[in-house]
């Protein structure tokens, strides 16, 4: 099936690569080989794809000539291999690479959900205890937030990419309310600049002052980043880390299309 | 961005205290203030980048090339919006930022500095990255995200001999591949005398921006800026707390990866950027540092480089 596929016509899902495929690079990518182990670029794309050692000899057979099949037959020889063994490997990189767009003929499939470095908190997790005070001086904890989904932002009136989301999110506020999502600020820095920021962009959000550095939420993490939270206190999305990706998960949480958020770092591969 | 502009007429009326002209890597703006405390601190922050003021760019129409002003303007006590950052030339500007707060515009002033130097500059690969050079004179790039302790980590350095090149970004020279100098002041997120209890810092207006030290790398020690030098040493650090220190080498292929995930202007060099970083990490060598503790991590980066033997593998 697959092999016998027309590539100038027709891509076909990665799933459906098999033994009778033949592999080749799209002139768009560009890979760099060091001590044996491949960097793949896709042109117009961050996507970045590192390849181990036998990763590296394997995508060096993808000629566009020979069928995967005989590309098993022949490194099975060299290595002396199990053919099965050597089998499931060349299929299962072809059609990671398929995916990611790298072959011809191969349709390319959005990243699916990447591990962000840093990774965060994985979805799930229970969002470790916190308490600060408020704006208006009440202390608030996450027992108190607990029966709603809310959208947890790292925050800091220090930070220029926080200023420059700040009206994005001031204007998906109604949208959050809407959809019964709460926003909360977990901030550093005084009452004063905090207050000042909210107010010249029209927030109406929880803001929590921490009055001892960083809480153990966004540990090791930037500003600014947030997770939505779910009714029972647990992580229920990936981390969105910086200016580009808070406010896409606000407009995702919103109900808003959450289209403009950029794609993600590239898997690694092999 | 823009807000409600600013009339020329307004504009021409404020009584300037002084004024002073940039150059940071590609980036060639202006400052002017009419308040002298502020020009002072806006002049110590900014000294490694000053450049000598040429009077014929300031004429009427802009010429092509005429650097950008940025205009601090504090105004009376009884106004709610007391101070204001404008930006554009004398002819043409937008309000960026109001408030009541001195150190919201100067965390504005400065952080759009650095975002304009990122997008202006396309004569260097900008790596988001602390950057020193050893003691012994080689490159030394920390690439990682924003809140990984990089900044804190590259003074540890600095304080321990090593010459400073940047807290935010190394940049390469895309032809030679050498790292060179973004000498930016540090800005630390605790008093550096917390961090070094040993540390005088002479910086007599820091009252201006609480909260925020932006510290000059020649006041953690004197003579500290480094010059172009061989990338050597990649290491991506992470920061947690309680974390036992540990080194864990990783592959040239994985420093490529890592330098690349962190390229600020990876759009403007596309795939030459990863040609030009395998270039550059083929004489090198990667590692990943996790770390708890500042002093820790100083030692681990501090034997690591005392221990490369001169003569390193040349790239084939």
């Amino acid at each position: 099936m697959a092999g016998n596929v027309s590539v100038e016509t027709k891509e076909i899902p990665a799933d459906d690569i098999d033994g009778g495929f033949v592999a080749e690079p799209r002139a768009e990518v560009v890979g760099v080989e060091m001590d044996g182990e491949a960097v793949l670029l896709l042109e117009g794309t961050r996507e970045l794809h590192a390849l181990n050692g036998v990763g590296t000899v394997i995508w060096g057979l993808f000629d566009g000539s020979s069928t995967l099949d005989e590309i098993v037959a022949d490194l099975s020889e060299a290595f002396r291999a199990d053919p099965e063994v050597v089998r499931n490997d060349v299929l299962e990189l072809a059609r990671e690479l398929g995916r990611a767009g790298l072959l011809i003929g191969v349709a390319r499939e959005e990243p699916a959900p990447v591990p962000t470095s840093p990774q965060g908190l994985a979805q799930g997790t229970e969002v470790p205890p916190f308490r600060f005070p408020a704006l208006d001086g009440e202390a608030v904890g996450l027992e108190d937030l607990r029966g709603r989904r809310f959208l947890l932002v790292n925050w800091s009136p220090r930070c220029g990419y926080c200023l420059r989301i700040a009206p994005e999110l001031a204007e998906l506020e109604p949208g959050l309310l809407e959809h019964d999502v709460g926003l909360v600020f977990l901030t550093i820095g005084g009452e004063e600049e905090n207050r000042e920021l909210v107010e010249s962009n029209g927030l109406h959000s929880t803001v929590l002052l921490q009055d001892d550095g960083q809480s153990v939420v966004f540990e090791g993490l930037g500003t600014p980043a947030a997770y939505l939270i779910d009714e029972a206190g647990k992580v229920a999305s990936e981390l969105a880390l910086g200016a580009n990706e808070v406010p896409v998960l606000a407009r995702q949480a919103a109900g808003r299309d959450g289209r403009r958020r950029r794609r993600g770092k590239g898997r690694r591969v092999s | 961005m823009g807000r409600a502009a600013v009339s020329p007429d307004e504009l021409a009326r404020v009584r300037w205290k002084g004024e002073a002209t940039y150059r940071v890597l590609s980036y060639y703006f202006g400052v002017r203030w009419n308040s002298a405390p502020i020009g002072d601190y806006v002049r110590s922050v900014l000294e490694p980048f000053a450049v000598p003021p040429d009077p014929r760019e300031q004429r009427s129409p802009p010429t092509p090339g005429t650097p950008p002003t940025y205009f601090l303007v504090k105004r009376r006590p009884s106004d709610d919006a007391r101070y204001e950052l404008l930006y554009g030339d004398q002819y043409a500007f937008n309000t960026m930022i109001r408030s009541p707060q001195l150190a919201n515009v100067l965390t504005h002033l400065f952080w759009n500095i650095n975002v304009e130097t990122t997008r202006r500059t396309g004569d260097f690969l900008l790596v988001h990255a602390g950057a020193v050079v050893t003691p012994r004179g080689d490159g030394l790039l920390l690439p990682a995200p924003s809140g990984s302790g990089k900044t804190t980590l590259v003074a540890g350095l600095v304080r321990e001999g090593f010459f400073y090149l940047s807290d935010e970004a190394g940049a390469i020279d895309p032809v030679t591949g050498r790292l060179h100098p973004y000498p930016k002041a540090l800005t630390l997120k605790r008093a550096p005398e917390e961090l070094f209890p040993d540390l005088v810092v002479g910086n007599g207006r820091r009252d201006l921006l609480p909260g925020t030290w932006l510290v000059r790398a020649e006041d953690l020690r004197p003579g500290a800026v480094g010059g172009p030098s061989e990338v050597r040493f990649v290491v991506a650090p992470r920061y947690r707390r309680g974390a036992r220190t540990e080194l864990a080498a990783m592959s040239r292929a994985a420093g490529v990866v890592e330098l690349a995930d962190n390229t600020l202007n990876l759009p403007l060099y596309r795939s030459r950027a990863v040609t030009l970083l395998a270039r550059v990490v083929a004489r090198a060598r990667c590692y990943r540092l996790e770390y708890g503790d500042l002093d820790e991590g100083v030692r681990a980066i501090g034997r690591l480089t005392r221990g490369r033997p001169r003569s390193i593998e040349q790239p084939a």
